[in-house]
């Protein structure tokens, strides 16, 4: 080799020129910004998880009876009042309560098997793999929602926390095996093996190296997830295996039903309330899903 | 060439290692009874084609063989402690403290979403017991050291802002943040331009110096190989056929397979129409040649090398090969 390309790398102080330095997030935010569709769910989201935040102090009256029963929306009461007299906008607001805290509740159940499970099975593969997988299996093959009847009518008090525990338990299958094959490819990475190399042991690698990685995917699943959640509670209410207690919207929906046919804002409100909680997790997660992804470009 | 003095302790020897891979359709010897010894603040270079098994021998002194790899047999004595009898967690203790690894591919070693500095901080942070800013600063001083302009700012850099050769810098900033006693180099400049190439191998050259630290170098490359290492050895088809002095090795090459591969450098010096080629591939592991493992491709094939497996002699102080001629 020639010794005249040889040349130690120049001392002196260099001035870099940097462009502004965007991070992560920044840029996922760029590029949420440009989908119309996305910023509308992140909205709902928004707006919903605020009106559950704050509902005691922004409801018009309390959960006690305010007015006579069954009276159609006026300007007192704008959603009008249920059979037993209370305000239907307090009650979807109190309700919007319950169902944001049940989404966000059974997801970091399901988050917390679904990533250990996956995480597991995904790296150290093999037998271990094999087993765990075939566990996953079984739970995914099982009809979910008569399993959730099932699993809650076990229970002899029904309260919101039992369904929610209830709910994860059942519903991590499926991001268990996204987990899994994401660690199934990451762990065949250099940098993975360069870890390794430098002492890691297999929890650091797995937790500090890999799971950043995909963290992406596992964000826009367990958003999309929410709303599963919600309904399959509201749901769950309404064929009467919830929380009789709570005031969720499957609670209003049940209590309103029989009175459908007179009064239809007891279930049009709690409905539609359901159905726009619904809506914008599903097209927040599917905005995340393109803004996250690296490969698709601003 | 001048030889670096060494002494005679060697900080690691390998014994008759054997790592096996065990596949549906037989068993591939890659590493059969290799022995070799690395002396202390020596380069050892190891040479051979592809699937020879040198980075596997790399990869079992990290006792860091994929599956179905595994180490069947053999010593691996790492300052006078045998690593394949210590348990898993002991050799966390030692890799990246003790023993340091650079790898084949710099843009692909780095982790994409750390930043540069955090990774190089890795080793530090499990093997030395120091504070969140100390770590730092000592990441800053030795991506300084390694040669990356600016380190202050750019250990704060993604390693997608860092080119190829900038990558390497940091691996190897990365390797030797714990001062190791033994840094292990899979090919480090195998997929560099050569200017950059030229640029890693003399700051290995002056870290080295720096860091007192010995060196296992893989490569294919023989230039590669004279510009860092003391010695020399040859490997072909799993095992070891030829060892010795890198003056040696150049100037007296004796197993057939060294001196076809010495042929096959490209110089600027020598007229030739075309560039000498070794014959034929490496034979697969999974049933390797009877007898000497060499002797489809070789010019000087006799009878007997079909059938006798050349054990490996010393023909002068320091210069081993396992070829029959010489026997």
């Amino acid at each position: 080799m020639n010794s005249q390309l040889r040349r130690t790398p120049e001392k002196k102080k260099e001035k870099v020129h940097r462009p502004s330095r965007a991070t992560r997030i920044f840029v996922v935010w760029r590029k949420l910004r440009k989908s119309t569709l996305a910023i509308a769910g992140l909205f709902i989201v928004v707006f919903m998880s605020a009106v559950a935040l704050l509902a005691p102090v922004i409801a018009p009256y309390g959960l006690l009876p305010s007015g006579s029963p069954v009276e159609p929306p006026s300007m007192e009461h704008v959603f009008g009042t249920d059979v037993t007299g209370r305000d239907m906008l307090s009650l979807v607001m109190y309700g919007a309560r319950i169902s944001v805290y049940v989404g966000i509740a059974a997801v970091l159940i399901e988050l917390v098997i679904g990533i250990g499970i996956g995480m597991i099975a995904g790296y150290f593969g093999g037998i271990i793999d094999e087993i765990l997988m075939r566990i996953t299996d079984v739970f995914f093959s099982l009809p979910i929602l008569m399993m959730l009847l099932v699993a809650v009518s076990m229970f002899e008090v029904r309260s919101i926390n039992t369904i929610i525990l209830v709910m994860g338990v059942l519903e991590w299958p499926f991001m268990a095996r996204v987990v899994r094959s994401g660690y199934l490819s990451l762990r065949e990475e250099t940098y993975v093996e360069a870890a390794k190399s430098m002492g890691a042991s297999s929890w650091r690698i797995m937790l500090r190296h890999i799971l950043p990685n995909i963290l992406s995917v596992i964000i826009v699943l367990a958003t999309m997830d929410i709303p599963w959640f919600i309904l399959y509670e509201a749901t769950l209410t309404f064929l009467g295996f919830g929380d009789p207690m709570s005031s969720s919207w499957g609670i209003l929906l049940e209590n309103g039903f029989p009175h459908m046919r007179t009064s239809w804002w007891v279930i049009t409100f709690p409905g539609l309330a359901l159905l726009i909680t619904s809506l914008g997790f599903n097209l927040l997660g599917d905005g995340l899903r393109d803004a996250l992804d690296i490969k698709v470009r601003e | 060439m001048k030889v670096r003095p060494t002494t005679n302790e060697p900080i690691l020897k390998t014994d008759d290692l054997r790592t096996y891979y065990f596949l549906a359709e037989g068993t591939v010897k890659a590493v059969d009874k290799v022995s070799l010894k690395i002396n202390e603040q020596e380069a050892l270079g190891i040479v051979g084609e592809s699937g020879c098994g040198k980075s596997t021998v790399a990869h079992s002194i990290l006792r860091l063989v994929k599956e179905p790899g595994r180490i069947v047999g053999g010593k691996i004595l790492f300052e006078g402690q045998d690593l394949l009898r210590i348990s898993e967690a002991e050799m966390r203790k030692i890799r990246g403290d003790r023993i340091a690894m650079v790898f084949q591919n710099p843009t692909s070693s780095l982790n994409p979403v750390f930043t540069v500095g955090f990774q190089v901080g890795e080793a530090i942070k499990l093997h030395q017991n120091v504070q969140k800013q100390a770590v730092e600063g000592k990441v800053c001083d030795i991506l300084a050291k390694v040669g990356i302009p600016s380190a202050k700012e750019r250990m704060k850099d993604y390693p997608h802002e860092y080119s190829g050769g900038m990558c390497q810098r940091a691996m190897i900033a990365m390797a030797l943040s714990c001062s190791p006693k033994l840094l292990i180099a899979d090919e480090p400049t195998t997929n560099l331009d050569v200017t950059i190439q030229a640029q890693i191998l003399d700051l290995m050259k002056a870290l080295r110096k720096e860091f007192n630290a010995s060196i296992l170098l893989i490569g294919h490359d023989f230039g590669v190989m004279s510009e860092l290492c003391d010695r020399i050895v040859v490997m072909y088809s799993g095992k070891v056929v030829e060892s010795g002095d890198l003056s040696t090795i150049f100037r007296n090459p004796k197993h057939p397979y060294t001196k076809a591969l010495l042929e096959s450098i490209p110089s600027i010096n020598i007229e030739r129409e075309r560039l000498h080629v070794i014959p034929g591939d490496v034979p697969g592991l999974i049933k390797p040649p009877l007898g000497c493992r060499f002797h489809p491709r070789c010019e000087h094939v006799m009878e007997e090398c079909k059938k006798t497996e050349p054990s490996i002699i010393e023909v002068e102080k320091g210069h081993e090969v396992a070829c029959l001629l010489y026997h």
